[in-house]
């Protein structure tokens, strides 16, 4: 086996040698003495460039004056929820009749007794069963075995009404509709339910990330020219090492903030252990963890994303304005548009309609007899029939990121299928807070450390910038500079109700 | 279409009688007894039921939990639970469009593509046997035979290919849902299968085929206990059959005592009984258990992850490409074959001692 060579890291042409005897073009050039031109000695980013695929750090993290992120002081957070309001109760059986065999249950109002799991229903209110058979609670329940035992009757007009047996079965959900009815006077009074909120948990991830550097490298001019963050070029190659380690850890921690798997068990047990330390090792539930509601799609048509966003919406009634965004990669982005073009062709070519009347100016511009005309228009929002609307966002890691290169191709774009994934993700602001946030430990957001070694890092915030020109303290007599990070990320959703995953799935 | 002759009357051909009162009896005891066609229906009760699934927050209420079962791609095209012609048989009662229409082609692959259907948590459903989304559908056959056949079958995925024998007479969308489920990815075909794929949300799952499958385990486990029974003083078998699950009999920190054999080869029993009875049954056990023993000693090689055994200086003698293989060449009365066979034996007596 060979054994890795140690300045891998840091040398970008390595050392050669000619043994035989003599110099030509040929051997001069496998010693890469002698090179082709270069044309554009600007690096070409062939997959594009890396800083701009972050759009939930980038929505979540914070801008200057902008967002803030929660700072907890534990690794484990939890925050109080309300669920939808309790107003029905499952049948455990029928007492003092069978349910099998019984005929006319009810009739004439004639009581029958129920028993149902709870005593969630109130007395004297109206109860629906699923197919609308209205009765009365007659008094309180009381406890019984294996559940709650009420006096039922039936609300009748036609003396020949019937309880159907089949709305008696166990399980069928009655539930309360149009409150408690009492007569014109000397009612009792009755009871009512309180529902208290649940408690919704999550932790934060920790992550890390280490980089090293020998020798002198630091001074190392080479070949390429890069592009600076500040926007300038440099041939120097550390800056440009530096910008794909940040840009590699930003990818790490955006990837992490939307598919990291919550690693605790029903006992609250972490159950990833660190096999060095023996500890517990945190994973963050991300947003792919944390969205209650999916669905899949193969060719997705305006009726499935009608549907899924009627279910996105479903319950939205007590905000004045939602904010869906839709976060899906190019290819989702295609096939949203494509699904609403095929739609309003019908049986028709979408062109013949697309360009069309009206329509016609909107997909092809420029001015008429020009040589410069413009064709394509693409859909990106949609708006729900209550006015809420769902604008697209591109998710570029869907298309390149860690899960795209190794995701199926779809069959017939060729692209990732991770491309085609949608996450309809509620981005509103409730009680004046903003739904989806990040999540940190205290004092722990970012950190960023340098174990120094004889190598020097440029950068005015390492402390070894001025170089030679003064004493570094060391960390290690190694002529090797290590560079560590560490942070705490975590996402919570407070409503995740309006959350959907739609996947592009193969079978 | 197939003859029941299970409906055959017994006496068909005892009537010889030629009067013609009798002739007339014969030809009507001749006929096969009309049955009903109510007998020849089988309702099919199933359930779709979500695995324990990865989502939301500890704490959330999952019965509002909103998972589907949605459309998928096959290839180019949607995915489908119907052949063309069975689709023919079953869409136009649920598209209500005519195949013969020219817009059948698209009405059928959008039906496929808008597949949605959410899948009750199990608190929700009102059928306390079939939790989840309850599917009901009864299919009418022709004859008692293949209806038999369709009611006995173990699985699902069997099930559905009987079920091609009869015609779907009610509850038709719920039938083309049970075998979109059966191609569909999300959905495992039996409850023991959710595990196998992490892509898998959703299980299909019917209290009578469970309940089936576990009795013909207990039935299976039974008949290997009565079998290890006959075999419980064999040392040389008890060995042979350890030997054949990869465990070493002279091993003395695992088996001190025959009882301590005993106790393994239960518990092997419990795991897989099918291939224990196999294995006891089994004539070549004794070749097998050699050639295992031979494995152990060094004697013949068997590649990691490979069935194949080779055996010489340089393994370059290959026995066989799998276990039964290699007992056919060792069984060979040719000379060459009987002469490794005898070496082999030889070796491992010497390794023994």
């Amino acid at each position: 086996m060979s054994l890795p060579r140690q300045d891998e890291s840091r040398i970008i042409t390595h050392e050669s040698y000619n043994g035989r005897g003599f110099t030509d073009e040929n051997s001069l050039a496998r010693m890469r003495m002698t090179k082709p031109d270069t044309i554009n000695p600007a690096i070409t980013y062939l997959m594009g460039r890396e800083d701009k695929k972050f759009p939930l750090t980038f929505l979540t993290e914070g801008q200057k004056g902008g967002r803030k992120g929660i700072e907890v002081n534990s690794i484990e957070y939890k925050f109080p929820v309300m669920g939808r309001l309790k107003k029905s109760d499952q049948l455990v059986r029928l007492d003092f009749l069978d349910v099998a065999t019984a005929t006319n249950i009810g009739r004439g109002g004639a009581p029958f007794y129920p028993v149902f799991k709870t005593d969630w229903l109130k007395m004297h209110h109206t109860v629906y069963s699923p197919n609308g058979t209205a009765c009365r609670i007659q008094g309180k329940s009381e406890r019984v075995n294996g559940g709650f035992r009420y006096k039922f009757v039936l609300i009748y007009r036609d003396a020949n009404e019937v309880v159907p047996n089949s709305e008696l079965l166990s399980n069928v959900k009655w539930s309360m509709t149009g409150g408690a009815s009492v007569s014109q006077s000397d009612s009792k009074g009755n009871e009512s339910n309180v529902q208290a909120p649940g408690e919704l948990k999550n932790q934060i991830s920790i992550l890390r990330k280490s980089y090293h550097i020998a020798g002198n490298v630091t001074n190392k001019v080479v070949e390429f020219q890069f592009n600076t963050p500040k926007g300038g070029v440099s041939s120097l190659w550390m800056p440009f090492e530096e910008y794909q380690h940040d840009i590699q850890f930003k990818e790490a921690c955006e990837e992490n903030l939307w598919w990291s798997k919550y690693n605790r068990d029903d006992k609250g047990n972490i159950t990833t252990i660190d096999d060095e330390t023996g500890l517990p090792i945190p994973m963050a539930a991300g947003v792919n963890d944390q969205i209650p509601n999916h669905d899949t799609y193969g060719e997705l048509t305006a009726k499935k994303l009608s549907r899924t966003i009627s279910d996105v919406m479903y319950g939205a009634t007590d905000t004045g304005h939602m904010n869906i965004v839709l976060f899906t990669g190019i290819g989702g982005m295609e096939e949203f548009d494509n699904s609403i073009k095929r739609d309003i062709a019908g049986s028709a070519s979408v062109w013949s309609v697309v360009l069309a009347g009206d329509a016609a100016s909107k997909f092809i511009t420029g001015a008429p007899g020009s040589s410069n005309l413009s064709f394509g228009a693409y859909f990106s929002q949609y708006k729900h029939v209550d006015g809420h609307v769902v604008t697209i966002k591109h998710l570029p890691l869907l298309d390149f990121g860690g899960r795209a290169d190794n995701s199926p191709e779809h069959p017939i774009s060729g692209k990732p299928l991770s491309s085609y994934e949608m996450y309809f993700i509620d981005m509103s602001s409730y009680d004046g807070q903003n739904n989806v946030k990040l999540v940190y430990e205290k004092g722990r957001m970012l950190i960023r450390g340098v174990e120094q070694g004889m190598s020097l890092l440029r950068g005015a915030s390492y402390g070894d910038y001025k170089g030679n020109g003064k004493d570094l303290a060391l960390a290690t007599d190694q002529d090797r500079t290590s560079v560590h990070f560490m942070k705490t990320l975590g996402v919570s959703i407070f409503r995740n109700t309006h959350c959907f995953k739609l996947s592009c799935d193969l079978s | 279409m197939e003859n029941n002759n299970t409906n055959k009357p017994n006496n068909e051909n005892k009537a010889k009688d030629s009067s013609p009162v009798v002739q007339q009896k014969t030809a009507v005891k001749e006929e096969p007894k009309p049955i009903h066609p109510s007998k020849l229906r089988s309702k099919v009760e199933l359930s779709i039921r979500r695995k324990s699934l990865n989502a939301g927050l500890p704490g959330d209420d999952t019965v509002l939990h909103n998972p589907k079962i949605g459309s998928s791609l096959r290839g180019k095209a949607p995915l489908s639970g119907l052949d063309l012609d069975e689709e023919k048989v079953y869409l136009p009662t649920i598209l209500g469009i005519s195949p013969l229409d020219l817009n059948w082609g698209r009405e059928t692959r959008d039906y496929w593509s808008n597949i949605s259907e959410r899948v009750p948590h199990d608190k929700e459903g009102t059928n306390s046997r079939l939790p989840g989304r309850l599917l009901l559908f009864t299919i009418q056959f022709n004859n008692l035979r293949d209806k038999k056949i369709f009611d006995n079958a173990e699985t699902f995925d069997a099930k559905a290919a009987f079920s091609k024998k009869g015609k779907v007479i009610e509850g038709e969308a719920d039938y083309v849902l049970f075998r979109y489920c059966l191609v569909y990815g999300r959905v495992a075909n039996s409850k023991a299968d959710r595990y196998k794929s992490g892509k898998i949300d959703f299980y299909l799952y019917s209290q009578e085929t469970e309940s089936k499958k576990n009795y013909n385990l207990f039935e299976l486990r039974r008949q290997a206990k009565n079998a290890f029974d006959g075999i419980l003083t064999d040392e040389s078998k008890i060995n042979a059959l350890l030997r054949v699950f990869e465990k070493d009999p002279t091993d003395t920190f695992m088996f001190q005592t025959i009882e301590d054999k005993h106790l393994v080869l239960d518990g092997l029993i419990d795991k897989n009984p099918k291939r224990f009875l196999a294995f006891v049954s089994d004539k070549s056990l004794a070749q097998k258990a050699l050639i295992k023993e031979a494995v152990l000693a060094g004697i013949v090689h068997n590649p990691a992850n490979t069935d194949s055994y080779y055996y010489g200086d340089d393994k370059q003698i290959v026995l066989g490409n799998s276990l039964p293989d290699a007992v056919l060449f060792l069984r060979s009365k040719e000379e060459r074959n009987a002469q490794i066979l005898e070496s082999i034996k030889s070796q491992v007596l010497y390794a023994k001692s």
